[in-house]
C-alpha cells in the first residue's frame, strides 16, 4: 500500500510536468497544424540557462524565473525567424523548418554546455514527511502544486481574459480571426510565449526531479508531451493536464508491471493506440479535416 | 488521358534535345567515373548511390505525397539486417535477399504508418521517430538475432549466379545499374494516374477526396514504395560495408536523408539525386580540414533547412517552369546548327 500511494504520487508529479510541456505542443498544434519540433529544444536550451544561472549564483526563484522568461522569448524568436515566413504554405514546409530551427537551437546548446549529462543543483529540498503513518515525499507534491498553479494561471489568462478569446478565435479559424480584427501576429507568438515559458517551467521541475540535464532530453520530452496532449485531445488544454497525469500514473505503475527498461516505451503505446481507437482524444471534441 | 489531367500536366514544350541531354549526360558521367576516379572516389561514389536510393524514397513520401517521414533510416536498417539475416543464417542468394529487404521494409512500413494515415497524417513524423528508436531498442537488445551492439559481420559480398563482386568497381557497375533501373521506374510511376494521385493528396487532400481519390489508399501507397526502396538500399549498404551495427541507423541518418531530399528539392528526381551526391562528399571532402564543421553538422544543416524552407522550398533543383538555361544554351546552339527553330520558353 505505501509503495502503491508512493508511485502514485511521483507519477502524477511526472505527469504535471508532462502537462506543462505538452502545452506549448498542443496549443501551437491546434492553431497552426504545426508540429513545433523545435519546443523541445527551446525548453532544454531553457533548463541549461537556469542550470547555469544556478552555478553562478543567481537566488533560485529569479533564476527560474528568468529561465521560463528566457524560454518565452526563444519561443517567440524561433516564431517570427522560422515560421511566420512560411505559416501559410504546405503544412509540411512549417514542419521542416521547425525541425531546422530545432537541430539549430540545440546545437547551439551543444556547443555551449557540450554534450555530456549534467547534475542539477536541489532547487526543491528531498524531504519527506509522516502522514497517517505513511512516508510521503516532499518533493513530487511541491512539484504537483507548482505545475497546478502555472496551469491555472494560464487557464484564467485563456478563459476569462479579452487575449484568451482572442487566442481561442484564432484556435477555431486563424483567417476568419484576422478578417474580424484579431492581430493574429501579437496573438500567435503571445501563444508561443505561454509554451515557452510553461514549457521550461516543466523541463526545470523534469530536471530536478530526475537529477539530470543533457541535450537529447528534448526529444524524449516531445514523445511524452505529445503522448499527454493527444490522450486529452490535442489542442484542449484541460485535456493535455489530466492526459499528462494519466500517461505519469501509466509510466509509474508500468515499471511495476514491465519493468524500467520498458517505461519510456508507455508514451509510443499510448499514442499509437490513441490513433488506432480515438484520434480526437479522451476529451477533445471531434474534428474534419481541414486543408 | 482526359483534357483536364493533361491540363494540369501540361509540361513546358521540350523538344528531343532538352528531354535527352540530361539524360544522356548522367549515363556518360555514370560510365566514365569509374575510369577516371580512383579508390577512395569510387568508394565515395558507391555510398553516394546506395544514399540516392534512399533519398528518392524519402522524396516520394514527403516530397510527392506531403508526408512528414523521419524514420527512413530505420527502414534503411530493416533492409539492411533483412539481407544479412537471410544471406547469413539462411543461406539465401544475394538478389533474393535483396527483393526480400525491400519486401519486408516496405510490409513493415505500411503496417507502421497505417492507423496514423488513417486518421492524422501530420502525426506520422512522430510515429516514425517512435519506430526508428524502437528498431534501435530491438537491434541493440536482441543479441540472439542481431549480436546487438557487437554487430553483424561476416556478411557475404553482392553474388549473382557464380559471379562475385571482388571489388569497388564491381560493386559500383552493380549499384548504378539499380539505381538507374529504381529512377526510371521510380520516374515512369510518377508520371502514371498514381503519381498524379499522390500530387494530389499532397496539394488538396480534401479536393482529392471529393474528387473519389482514396486518400488513405494512396498515402499508404506511398509509404510502401518510399520504405521499399529504403529497404533495397540496406541491402546494398550491409552487403558492400559487410558489418552492421544498429548506430548506423539512428535519427541522425534519418535528418541527413530528409536533408537530402529537401536540399536537391522536393518532388523533382534528378534534385534528390544531386542532394544525395552533395551531402555524402561535401562532408567526406571536410572531413579531415574542417572537425569543427563536423561536429556542428546537424546546426548548420537546420539553418540551411529553415533557409530553405522560408526562400527556395523547392530546392536546388525543384520543379520550375523553365528548362534550366545551361540545358536551353546547349540545345539551342545545336539547333542553331542544325538549322533548327529555337523551341520557345512558356
Amino acid at each position: 500500500m505505501a509503495y502503491v500511494i508512493e508511485q502514485l504520487i511521483n507519477g502524477l508529479a511526472v505527469g504535471s510536468v508532462y502537462a506543462l510541456i505538452a502545452v506549448g505542443y498542443s496549443m501551437v498544434y491546434s492553431i497552426l497544424y504545426l508540429i513545433n519540433f523545435a519546443h523541445g529544444d527551446v525548453i532544454t536550451f531553457g533548463a541549461f540557462t537556469a542550470l547555469t544561472m544556478l552555478v553562478i549564483g543567481v537566488p533560485i526563484p529569479v533564476a527560474l524565473f528568468l529561465a521560463c522568461v528566457l524560454g518565452a522569448a526563444l519561443g517567440m524568436t524561433v516564431e517570427r525567424i522560422a515560421y511566420r515566413p512560411v505559416r501559410y504554405a504546405n503544412r509540411i514546409v512549417p514542419m521542416i523548418s521547425a525541425l531546422g530551427a530545432g537541430l539549430v537551437i540545440a546545437s547551439t546548446a551543444q556547443a555551449i554546455w557540450g554534450p555530456e549529462v549534467h547534475a542539477f543543483p536541489q532547487v526543491i529540498p528531498r524531504w519527506s514527511f509522516e502522514l497517517f503513518g505513511q512516508l510521503i515525499p516532499f518533493q513530487p507534491l511541491i512539484i504537483i502544486a507548482i505545475a497546478v498553479v502555472l496551469v491555472a494561471i494560464a487557464t484564467v489568462l485563456l478563459d476569462y481574459t479579452r487575449l484568451g478569446r482572442a487566442t481561442k478565435c484564432v484556435c477555431q479559424d486563424i483567417h476568419a480571426a484576422q478578417l474580424m480584427g484579431i492581430p493574429i501576429n501579437t496573438i500567435v507568438p503571445l501563444v508561443y510565449a505561454i509554451g515557452g515559458f510553461l514549457g521550461v517551467a516543466g523541463a526545470i521541475l523534469y530536471v530536478t526531479y530526475f537529477n539530470a540535464v543533457y541535450i537529447q532530453m528534448g526529444l524524449l520530452a516531445t514523445f511524452k508531451a505529445w503522448s499527454a496532449a493527444m490522450l486529452g485531445g490535442v489542442g484542449n488544454f484541460h485535456g493535455a493536464f489530466v492526459g499528462g497525469l494519466l500517461l505519469g500514473i501509466a509510466e509509474a505503475f508500468s515499471v511495476v508491471v514491465v519493468g524500467s527498461a520498458f517505461k519510456d516505451g508507455v508514451s509510443l503505446v499510448f499514442i499509437v493506440l490513441i490513433l488506432l481507437l480515438k484520434p480526437d482524444g479522451l476529451f477533445g471534441e471531434r474534428t474534419t479535416a481541414r486543408s | 488521358m482526359t483534357a483536364a489531367q493533361q491540363t494540369t500536366h501540361a509540361e513546358p514544350a521540350r523538344g528531343p534535345v532538352e528531354r535527352w541531354l540530361p539524360a544522356g549526360a548522367a549515363i556518360a558521367f555514370l560510365v566514365a567515373f569509374p575510369f577516371v576516379a580512383d579508390g577512395y572516389l569510387l568508394h565515395v561514389a558507391n555510398i553516394s548511390l546506395i544514399f540516392i536510393l534512399l533519398a528518392i524514397g524519402q522524396n516520394i513520401i514527403t516530397g510527392y505525397t506531403g508526408m512528414l517521414s523521419l524514420g527512413h533510416a530505420a527502414f534503411y536498417g530493416v533492409g539492411a539486417y533483412t539481407s544479412a539475416l537471410l544471406t547469413l543464417r539462411l543461406g539465401v542468394s544475394w538478389p533474393v535477399a535483396f527483393l526480400a529487404s525491400g519486401v519486408v521494409a516496405s510490409i513493415v512500413g505500411m503496417l507502421i504508418a497505417l492507423p496514423c494515415l488513417r486518421v492524422r497524417t501530420d502525426f506520422l513524423s512522430l510515429i516514425t521517430i517512435a519506430f526508428a528508436q524502437m528498431f534501435f531498442v530491438v537491434a541493440n537488445g536482441w543479441m540472439d538475432l542481431t549480436r546487438g551492439p557487437m554487430g553483424l559481420t561476416g556478411i557475404p559480398r553482392i553474388s549473382i549466379g557464380s559471379w562475385v563482386a571482388h571489388n569497388d568497381m564491381a560493386y559500383y557497375a552493380v549499384f548504378a545499374c539499380i539505381v538507374v533501373v529504381t529512377y526510371v521506374a521510380v520516374q515512369r510511376i510518377l508520371n502514371s494516374s498514381i503519381g498524379r494521385a499522390w500530387e494530389m493528396v499532397r496539394d488538396d487532400e480534401v479536393g482529392a477526396l471529393s474528387l473519389g481519390v482514396d486518400v488513405t489508399y494512396y498515402k499508404v501507397l506511398s509509404f510502401g514504395v518510399g520504405t521499399f526502396l529504403a529497404g533495397l538500399a540496406g541491402s546494398m549498404f550491409a552487403h558492400y560495408i559487410r558489418f552492421l551495427s544498429p548506430d548506423a541507423f539512428l535519427l541522425l541518418e534519418s535528418l541527413i536523408i530528409m536533408q537530402m531530399a529537401i536540399l536537391g528539392g522536393l518532388a523533382s528526381l534528378p534534385g534528390s539525386v544531386l542532394g544525395a551526391i552533395l551531402l555524402i562528399s561535401i562532408p567526406e571532402a571536410l572531413r579531415s580540414s574542417e572537425p569543427l564543421l563536423i561536429t556542428y553538422r546537424p546546426g548548420l544543416a537546420g539553418a540551411l533547412l529553415v533557409a530553405m524552407m522560408i526562400w527556395r522550398p523547392q530546392g536546388i533543383l525543384g520543379r520550375t517552369r523553365a528548362t534550366p538555361p545551361i540545358v536551353r544554351q546547349i540545345s539551342d546552339t545545336l539547333r542553331r546548327l542544325v538549322g533548327a527553330r529555337p523551341v520557345a520558353n512558356p
